[in-house]
């Protein structure tokens, strides 16, 4: 078998001795193979020297126009906007506000909320969130602002006013006037604690800045909500931000931070590979051609108008470690042509024309599979997936045409690079005894153990569920500022901060909301909704009315009810024209049923929905319909439909895809199968693991699969093609060609698996949750896929593929060594024998 | 080729199985009835059991004096205000929209028994007098009688001609009835209803209920904190200072004679000496309670709108409210 090696490599430095001193000389057609792949590799490197000024000056203004990069977060991006409950969120979002709401709970340390100071923390901060970026004014309630107010019935009839006096200067009794003030309103437990120790500033965020018409940018809403933290949290009193802006403001900031780790990654990467490769040269060529496409992509994203958000911002990292992959297979088997006795350019060349199929296959692959993420109708998503494509495609130039033209450039002698002290061989031994792995004996084990793992991977992936699991903001940690934040209000208030919001549209001539028969729905629905599990308060029109009607009765419970008579029913719904929009709009077709739920975990909101989704089906009606949903939980519950319905369709999509990559380049179903069938078994295991760490199924898990599957594949395009090669050109059977292409490929391989696993396994330090959760996940998609092309796929191969790819078994099935006649292989080899001859004649004409 | 079948079905299995996993469940259930989830307006002791009515037309019961409810919604949607039992079968529950409903089972099941009368008018309250006739009241003077223990019923006019008022309570007193109303009224009927006599009202707002103390005096109670005393069987009345500005919903007097009122804002106020003197104190939920009963272990039991919650202290301190509900 070694005999076979040798044989290559004399043929190859002949060629490249023969070859002699022309390094930097013009290239010749002939040189390379009569094919499309020929054709382009004569022309990248006839015209390299523009082509490497070019690709310089292209690196160096995308880099400049990378400074101009910013990390951004936006509401509306991360909700899936043409999901059915987001119409319904869009329809209204105008008149009932948005889903983004910010709360400010300010906290007494000491004794209660009725101190001067504390009062003057409250007016400061209501103050202060009048001027917050997107602030919708009218929605601005504390008790300072003139729509909390509180209503009493007297002998005489209503008495009301606002909490806090106009007049109010925390005078002794005035102070007094406000607790009772406060006491006699409903606003207990909603902006004021019920033991008198908190109270909070809420105001509703519109999607865009009222003034500029801009998209408001979370991130600056977050820093002058810190702003305000910062001027008034001291001895006295604690201030609480939550809502989405600032989780999502908090979010951005750490997404920011884990740049960090982009550094420590290309450390560890650079370490690695100088370790792997002995050579300082080859390092830096192999980080340079991995960053660069990572410049051109962060300088493509201002020119297209894109930012990265938390989510996008671990691209860079993926496109480095995908560059480090490919440039490795690249550097790799440059080394090997030089230590084979070639000179740089010969070697630079015949690298391009090996690698370039399979290297563009596995590019073309990881496209695609970041392509398929795009199907999730969530812009967040699709802007990853356009980065992630972007980044890719660029690697295809940068990879594949700038490297081999830089290392052309590269001198090395064969004994320079002997002395190297490179781990490129260092597999070898290992390689030879795993090699029985492709023998159908030798493939029992394996496959046996992977249809244990598939067994183990079943049982466990029931358990996977979708959306959230954890408490507070799951993208952040749970001992964050942030989710303390959370638990401080939800611990304070009655109301909780997970809202979802059903609006129940009424049909009819003018204010149809006055009918008692529509009235009498909504009452059910919201005394249907109280009984939900899950459900921690109800609040709607109906119940407003029916409290109004009771305190019209002087504040008789048993006048607590729906009225019979229309005027009566005007009556409540006039009360709540006080209120503004909160449980009608203004021509009271549409009214809000505010549920709020004791948490969003996945479990929690499908049960209320599906509740919900039964009133319907049994209620709507021409006249009046029951429209899912705003508020959070809303757009959670869409979000998880969404990421629902999507997991099995990108799943599916890519691997169809995948696959019908595999069958284009090898022609073969059984190929495809047996590079397939391994990476179904990591994702199976991948789902399982994540059942087992509690990690839903989420917005930022469903791209972890297809960029899991679209990386993984790599590994089994290369090694298969060298398998292939091998049996097709030199007649090898599988086993040997396994060896050949394990050799060749297999220690690159498993390099390059381990660098991208511990690039991306640096995101477990991460502030953020969901970038921890991804780079576990990614991590172990990465390791074990490598393990499953190196162990399972050739036992698959075993079987599926046998030695079919040996032209002289193709359809004979002759036994080997019984050549009666020429072969088409034999044919072949002679013609391309003519060929190299040919070539080699003309350039050393040309040298002379 | 065989081989390659089976490992593509493999596959696709593997890839749809994951997927299969989350498929919907089966048709959703309807939700049981939580008692703290409802707005309950009238509580009434049935031997051993309590029995609960709201909004919708919801019936409550409770086996185990309040710990734990179970219940179910009625032919009507209709709040229901008021329940009476004749004895452990046969009830009457009244509310809102002329709604009277029948029981001949204890309160498992119940039938609406059509009263023309009432036309679309509210019931407030329903009273079992001693000589087995219930008598239902409400809205705009409404009041009607029945002898045939609630199958049928008829109106009646009540006070005067001109009378219009909300009828919130009809006691029996002696052999006398004793009607508390809207806008201050009181009343009296010696003659189970035939004639009524108006009595000069101590207060201009409105009484919602009206207690026969175990003393023998009586206790008015109502808007805004009022409740006035008469040791005349209601002739005339004394103010009592309870120290609150909620409205008073309902009352009850134990077997032992300890009095307990409740009221709006979660307000429970208490009383050992026959409504002379109250302690109050703040039921957790902080929303109006409709009516609550001291259970036979000394407990006190309420009901109201969300909130249903037992006290287990015999003696409650202002601040020991717990909340069972269910």
């Amino acid at each position: 078998m070694s005999k076979r090696i040798d044989e290559r490599r004399i043929e190859k430095s002949s060629s490249a001795a023969a070859e002699g001193g022309l390094v930097h000389g013009e290239f010749r057609s002939e040189e390379f193979a009569d094919n499309l792949i020929g054709r382009i590799g004569y022309w990248i490197f006839h015209w390299r020297t523009p082509l490497l000024i070019l690709g310089i000056l292209i690196t160096l203004v995308l880099g400049f126009f990378a400074t101009q990069l910013r990390v951004t977060a936006g509401f509306t991006k991360m909700i899936p906007l043409n999901h059915e409950y987001m119409r319904t969120f869009i329809d209204y979002q105008s008149v009932f506000g948005g889903a983004d709401k910010v709360l400010i709970g300010i906290k007494v340390k000491k004794g209660d909320i009725f101190q001067p100071q504390v009062m003057e923390t409250v007016r400061g901060i209501t103050e202060e969130a009048f001027y917050l970026k997107g602030v919708d004014r009218s929605s601005l309630t504390s008790l300072f602002t003139p729509n909390v107010r509180y209503n009493e019935v007297v002998e005489e009839g209503f008495q009301s006013g606002n909490l806090v006096p106009a007049d109010f200067a925390g005078r002794p009794d005035q102070m007094e006037k406000v607790k009772q003030n406060i006491l006699k309103s409903d606003w207990v437990g909603r902006i004021v604690a019920s033991d008198m120790t908190a109270t909070m500033v809420v105001a509703t965020l519109s999607d865009r800045d009222h003034e500029t018409g801009q998209r408001v940018d979370l991130r600056e809403v977050g820093r002058q909500l810190e702003q305000i933290r910062a001027k008034y949290e001291g001895d006295a009193v604690s201030v609480h931000l939550i809502g989405f802006a600032k989780s999502s403001a908090d979010i951005a900031e750490g997404a920011a931070s884990v740049l960090g780790f982009f550094a420590v990654a290309f450390a560890i990467t650079a370490v690695l590979l100088y370790w792997y490769s002995g050579s300082l040269m080859l390092t830096a060529w192999a980080l340079v051609a991995a960053g660069i496409p990572v410049v051109w992509l962060l300088g493509l994203l201002p020119l297209l108008g894109l930012g990265l958000d938390p989510m996008s911002i671990l691209v860079p990292f993926l496109i480095f470690a995908i560059g480090v992959s490919h440039a490795v297979q690249m550097t790799n088997a440059w080394k090997l042509e030089t230590l084979a006795g070639a000179d740089g350019v010969t070697a630079s060349r015949n690298c391009f024309l090996k690698l370039f199929i399979p290297g563009a296959t596995a590019l073309l692959a990881n496209a695609l599979g970041f392509m398929v993420i795009a199907m999730v109708d969530i812009e967040i998503v699709r802007e990853l997936a356009v980065t992630a494509t972007i980044g890719v495609t660029v690697m295809i130039m940068t990879n594949k045409v700038l490297l081999p033209i830089l290392l052309s450039y590269m001198k090395f002698s064969a004994v320079t690079a002997q002395k190297l002290d490179g781990k490129e061989t260092a597999g070898d031994s290992l390689w030879v005894r795993i090699a029985p792995l492709a023998t159908k004996r030798g493939a029992v084990l394996p496959i046996v153990l992977s249809l244990s793992l598939m067994a183990f991977g079943f049982w466990h992936v029931r358990d996977l569920k979708i959306g959230d699991m954890g408490k507070g903001v799951p993208e952040l940690r749970a001992d964050s500022r942030y989710n303390q934040d959370v638990e401080v209000v939800t611990s304070n208030f009655a109301i909780g901060v997970d809202l979802l919001q059903v609006i129940a549209e009424a049909k009819g001539d003018d204010s149809p909301c006055v009918e008692r028969a529509v009235q009498d729905k909504l009452e059910d629905f919201e005394f249907t909704m109280r009984q939900v599990d899950g459900v921690a308060a109800v609040r709607g029109l109906a119940g407003y009315i029916n409290a109004v009607t009771q305190d019209f009765a002087e504040g008789w419970v048993k006048w607590r009810m729906m009225p019979e008579e229309k005027a009566q029913i005007a009556q409540g719904i006039g009360f709540a024209t006080r209120l503004g929009n909160e449980y009608r709009n203004s021509a009271c077709t549409a009214m809000p049923i505010s549920i709020y739920t004791t948490d969003h975990q996945a479990t929690t909101i499908s049960h209320v929905v599906d509740q919900i989704k039964a009133f319907k089906a049994e209620n709507d009606s021409d006249t009046l319909q029951f429209r899912l949903a705003s508020g959070n939980v809303g757009v959670m519950a869409a979000t998880n439909e969404v990421v629902e319905t999507s997991d099995k369709w990108v799943n599916f999509t890519l691997f169809a895809s995948v696959a019908l990559l595999c069958l284009a380049t090898f022609r073969s179903m059984r190929v495809t199968l047996c590079i397939i069938l391994p990476l179904a078994l990591v994702t199976l295991l991948c789902n399982a693991i994540m059942a087992m760490l509690g990690i839903g199924v989420k917005v930022n898990t469903l791209p972890v699969i297809a960029l899991g599957v679209g990386v993984g594949v790599d590994y089994g395009i290369y090694l298969f093609e060298r398998i292939k090669h091998e049996m097709h050109e030199r007649n090898l059977t599988l086993q040997e060609a396994f060896i050949e292409a394990l050799k060749q490929r297999g220690t690159a391989s498993l390099f390059t698996a381990v660098t991208m696993t511990v690039s991306v396994a640096t995101w477990a330090f991460s502030t953020l949750k969901f970038q921890a959760d991804m780079g576990i996940l990614l991590a172990f998609m990465f390791l074990v896929n490598v393990f499953g092309a190196l162990l399972l796929m050739p036992a698959l191969a075993a079987y599926i593929v046998g030695d079919r790819l040996r032209p002289g078994t193709e359809r004979t099935r002759a036994p080997e060594g019984e050549h009666g006649h020429a072969t088409p292989f034999e044919l072949r080899r002679e013609h391309e024998a003519q060929a190299r001859t040919i070539a080699e004649a003309a350039t050393v004409a040309t040298a002379k | 080729m065989r081989s390659a079948l089976a490992c593509g079905l493999l596959w696709a299995v593997s890839q749809f199985a994951s997927v299969g996993t989350f498929a919907a469940e089966a048709a959703v259930a309807k939700p049981a009835i939580k008692a703290s989830r409802v707005a309950l307006f009238d509580l009434a002791a049935v031997g051993k059991r309590l029995v609960a009515v709201g909004e919708r037309g919801v019936v409550m019961q409770s086996d185990d004096e309040g710990r734990t409810w179970h219940g179910d919604r009625t032919p009507t949607s209709r709040a229901l205000s008021a329940v009476a039992f004749q004895d452990d079968k046969v009830g009457i529950a009244v509310g809102h929209g002329g709604v009277l409903l029948r029981t001949e089972d204890g309160g498992k099941s119940w039938r609406v028994v059509e009263v023309s009368d009432a036309g679309r008018d509210s019931f407030l309250g329903v009273t079992l007098l001693r000589d087995g006739t219930f008598i239902a009241y409400g809205a705009f003077g409404l009041y009607v009688e029945s002898t045939d223990q609630g199958k049928s019923w008829v109106r009646k006019k009540v006070v005067d001609d001109e009378f219009d008022r909300h009828i919130s309570e009809v006691i029996e007193v002696g052999e006398r009835l004793l009607l508390v109303a809207e806008s201050g009224m009181i009343a009296v009927s010696p003659d189970k209803g035939a004639t009524w006599r108006k009595i000069q009202s101590p207060y201009e707002g409105s009484f919602f209920g009206v207690l026969k103390l175990k003393d023998g005096a009586l206790l008015t109670y109502g808007m805004r904190g009022n409740a006035y005393r008469s040791v005349d069987g209601g002739e005339t009345w004394t103010k009592v200072e309870i120290g609150t500005t909620s409205a008073l919903n309902g009352g009850s007097v134990g077997a032992d004679g300890r009095v307990v009122l409740v009221g709006n804002n979660g307000l429970i106020a208490t009383s050992d000496d026959n409504a002379q003197s109250f302690d109050l104190w703040r039921a957790p939920e902080g929303l109006p309670l409709s009516r609550a009963l001291i259970g036979s272990d000394g407990a006190l039991i309420y009901v109201g709108v969300m909130a249903a919650g037992r006290i287990e202290t015999a003696s409650p301190k202002r601040q020991s409210a717990g909340n069972i509900g269910s």
